[in-house]
């Protein structure tokens, strides 16, 4: 085990599979000479060259592109967009054919699509956002979102492994803000399981990413017995885990910091008034930034997204009822 | 940025550069201590792992004193500098000093409400008496224990009947009689995937222990395997006809193709080519793929091929429908999809049912002969065993040679009722021909 940041438990995974197997790549832009945006990809192409390290033009849909004719022909490309918002560019690559081509003709797509997101330092509207749910729409693709170190470079390794294109969502906000003991070399978390970020009694906050350290803020400084599921995988949704602790505890809170609208809230919702509705002991709820852009102003940005007192004031609301 | 006053003295910070970036490296000091700068001057350039920045003064003033040299690095948020804001140069204007900071908001001054505005706020003083509303989960509770719920106090919202405010009560009274005695920690929904049924104990304590020996009751898997072979056994009119096949042929187009599968996910292996030469065979003999219904032979159009897989503890038979339309890869990847299927315990119901024709694969642990069981209603069943070198007679270039082969034996299972031993050497015959014959390159 290593202590490392977030960041570098990314880097890390990146690098160890890199190691493995030959058929990994990076693409995208200033990841090559200049080491990503975040330093991410800082030292890569001197230990693996530019033929496994590709800077690209300022050309998203070019940067999925290549990728997927990369994985259906037996690579295992793993793609960076500088900000999670700029896939909008890449969007008809990723959503119409990496997600597709297994379906239609039974073509694998082993590919990564890295998506730094969130806000919380006044980037404004477009380099801000969580777009985890545009992705969740488009069959075909699997999303994960990470919230500690070890998931970081875990679900990186097993999203490279996985055969289905699999859309990374790295928090920015996380980037060096978290740190924790990383298993060296080889490590791998399973794909599509939840974790038990903290046990409790009372009441569920369903969450992930950087909501999962709000939630645990929240639950240490109230001192109540609140159980935090830390979804990690949101395709697949581990229902298990989700139902198991919504029974047990009759009362669901869902946080994230993405918009509130058609998210994962909803979802999460749904399934747990469909599945577990005799179990309830209190409506479902949601904490979620508003179905507003991101603004620049820190204020205001701060007011968007959820903030710890919001979270304890969820979490007292729900413990009330 | 942030910065702060001391006195007359305007704290410089090393400013928040982005989210990623923790510290910043002084790459030069744009101002010596004692020159004058204006607000939003630049007074320093800055260097982090990701950018340079110029950092802005953030009042007017004279720079009083320099803390973090050049080369020096520094936490986000830490002074870097000191600006004397009540300073006057000669030409200088004096209110131009101090507070011209708009970006010094502190994220605590600003009172953040919750984003959940929508969301109804609840009050918990003078709310109105909720006493009568019942949650799912208490209504489920106090029905399955008995428990009147006016008997128990509320302490939820409005003085409603909490989940835990019932279980305290159960605990506390039991109930109504009917009450199950056992303290509950929680109380858990009906609704659950089926667990394997509990066998009763009168079904398996029948024998007395006998010392040397250990009796354990059937998997209800095991039990089935032992009813569907013994009514097989019953059923048909078992034979076993045995083919020796050259595998030389497949086992080089295996090779040529096997790496560009595997790229696509698909793991190619000879159960593969066997099954899609039996599928072929089976098109010719149509009496192969067919049913015994009383005194009429069914025969199906569509070749559901039923491989069957080993589990730890039995065996299954999942079922590929209509596998005259699949290509070579496909029928590989309809495979490994079954039997991975299978092994997780995956596999619907519906794809177990409605095979036409099985083939078994023991030859993947090493057996070389076996006398398969039919699969019923089908009418035969048939076997790849190992691959195995074997010293045979070849065609040498002048007379027979001895040749070092890739040899394995298929038998197959069939029953007499629906056809005789010709026709079962003959479908067998069709599908060696086949197999050896399987064009490469």
């Amino acid at each position: 085990m290593a202590e490392m940041t977030y960041l570098e438990a990314i880097s890390d995974g990146l690098r160890e599979e890199m190691r493995r197997d030959e058929s990994v790549l990076c693409i995208g832009e200033d990841i090559g000479a200049f080491g990503g945006a975040f330093k991410v990809t800082d030292g890569f192409i001197e230990e693996f060259g530019a033929g496994r390290v590709l800077d690209t033009p300022l050309a998203e849909n070019a940067i999925i592109g290549t990728a997927v004719g990369a994985a259906a022909e037996g690579l295992r490309p793993v793609c960076e967009m500088q900000f999670a918002d700029f896939i909008s560019c890449g969007f008809d690559q990723l959503v119409n054919v990496a997600a597709k081509l297994h379906y239609r003709q039974g073509v694998a797509v082993p590919m990564v699509v890295r998506l730094p997101s969130g806000g919380g330092f006044s980037g404004g509207p477009f380099h801000s956002q969580n777009p985890e749910a545009w992705f969740l729409q488009s069959p075909g693709l699997r999303v994960v979102a990470p919230a500690t170190a070890d998931d970081a470079k875990g679900l990186l390794t097993a999203a490279i492994r996985d055969p289905n294109p699999v859309c990374y969502m790295e928090h920015k906000g996380l980037y060096r803000y978290v740190k924790g003991e990383v298993p060296e070399g080889e490590h791998s978390v399973e794909l599509g399981r939840a974790r038990v970020a903290r046990e409790g009694e009372e009441m569920s906050v369903i969450t992930y990413g950087s909501a999962v350290h709000l939630a645990l803020d929240a639950a240490e400084e109230l001192g109540e017995d609140i159980e935090v599921i830390d979804l990690r995988s949101l395709c697949p949704l581990d229902t298990d885990a989700i139902l198991a602790s919504a029974r047990k505890t009759g009362k669901v809170l869902v946080a994230h910091e993405a918009t509130q609208s058609c998210g994962v809230g909803a979802e999460v919702a749904a399934l747990v008034a469909a599945e577990a509705f005799e179990d309830l002991d209190a409506p479902v709820r949601r904490l979620t930034a508003p179905d507003v852009p991101i603004p620049f102003s820190p204020p205001l940005e701060q007011a968007v997204l959820p903030q710890l007192d919001d979270m304890k004031e969820a979490c007292r609301e729900l413990l009330a009822y | 940025m942030s910065s702060s006053r001391t006195e007359t003295l305007i704290e410089v910070a090393m400013p928040k550069m982005g989210i990623s970036v923790s510290e910043g490296t002084i790459l030069e000091w744009r101002k010596q201590p004692g020159d004058w700068i204006e607000a939003d001057e630049t007074i320093a350039d800055v260097t982090t792992d990701k950018v340079d920045v110029e950092i802005p003064a953030p009042a007017s003033g004279r720079l009083a004193r320099i803390i973090a040299e050049r080369g020096d690095t520094v936490p986000v948020g830490e002074p870097i500098a000191e600006i004397d804001a009540e300073a006057k140069p000669g030409e200088a204007h004096p209110e131009e000093s101090a507070v011209r900071s708009p970006q010094s908001a502190e994220p605590e001054e600003a009172a953040v409400s919750s984003p959940q505005a929508a969301e109804p706020q609840k009050d918990s003083g003078g709310e109105p008496d909720r006493s009568g509303f019942v949650s799912p989960v208490v209504r489920r509770i106090a029905d399955k224990h008995g428990v009147d719920l006016e008997q128990v106090e509320g302490t939820g919202v409005g003085g409603r009947v909490r989940k835990k405010d019932v279980l305290a009560y159960v605990e506390a009274n039991g109930g109504n009689g009917q009450a199950k005695p056992a303290p509950v920690l929680h109380s858990e929904s009906p609704y659950r995937p089926e667990e394997p049924a509990v066998r009763s104990p009168a079904e398996v304590a029948e024998a007395e222990p006998v010392a040397g020996e250990r009796r354990e009751p059937m998997t209800p898997m095991r039990q089935m395997i032992a009813k569907h072979m013994l009514d097989s056994r019953r059923t048909s009119a078992h034979c076993t006809t045995i083919v020796e096949v050259d595998m030389s042929r497949v086992a080089a187009r295996r090779a040529e193709l096997k790496e560009a599968m595997k790229r696509r996910g698909v793991p190619l292996t000879y159960l593969a080519f066997v099954a899609q030469a039996t599928v072929e065979a089976l098109g010719e003999f149509p009496v192969l793929n067919a049913s015994v219904e009383g005194e009429e032979i069914v025969y199906h159009d569509d070749v559901n091929l039923g491989i069957a897989v080993a589990l730890d503890d039995g065996l299954i038979v999942p079922v590929i429908p209509k596998a005259q339309r699949l290509s070579l890869e496909g029928m590989a990847a309809a495979i490994a999809d079954v039997a991975a299927r299978a092994r997780a315990k995956q596999l619907e119901p519906d794809e177990v049912h409605g095979g036409t024709f099985t083939i078994t694969n023991p030859g993947q642990f090493g057996a070389v002969l076996a006398t398969p069981i039919i699969n019923q209603p089908q009418v035969a069943i048939l076997d790849l065993e190992a691959i195995v070198k074997r010293a045979v007679v070849v065609d040498g270039p002048d007379d027979d040679a001895i040749g070092i082969r890739p040899m394995t034996y298929l038998p197959m299972s069939w029953d007499h009722r629906a056809l005789d031993g010709a026709v079962a050497a003959q479908f067998l015959s069709r599908v060696k021909a086949r197999l050896e014959g399987w064009e490469v390159g």
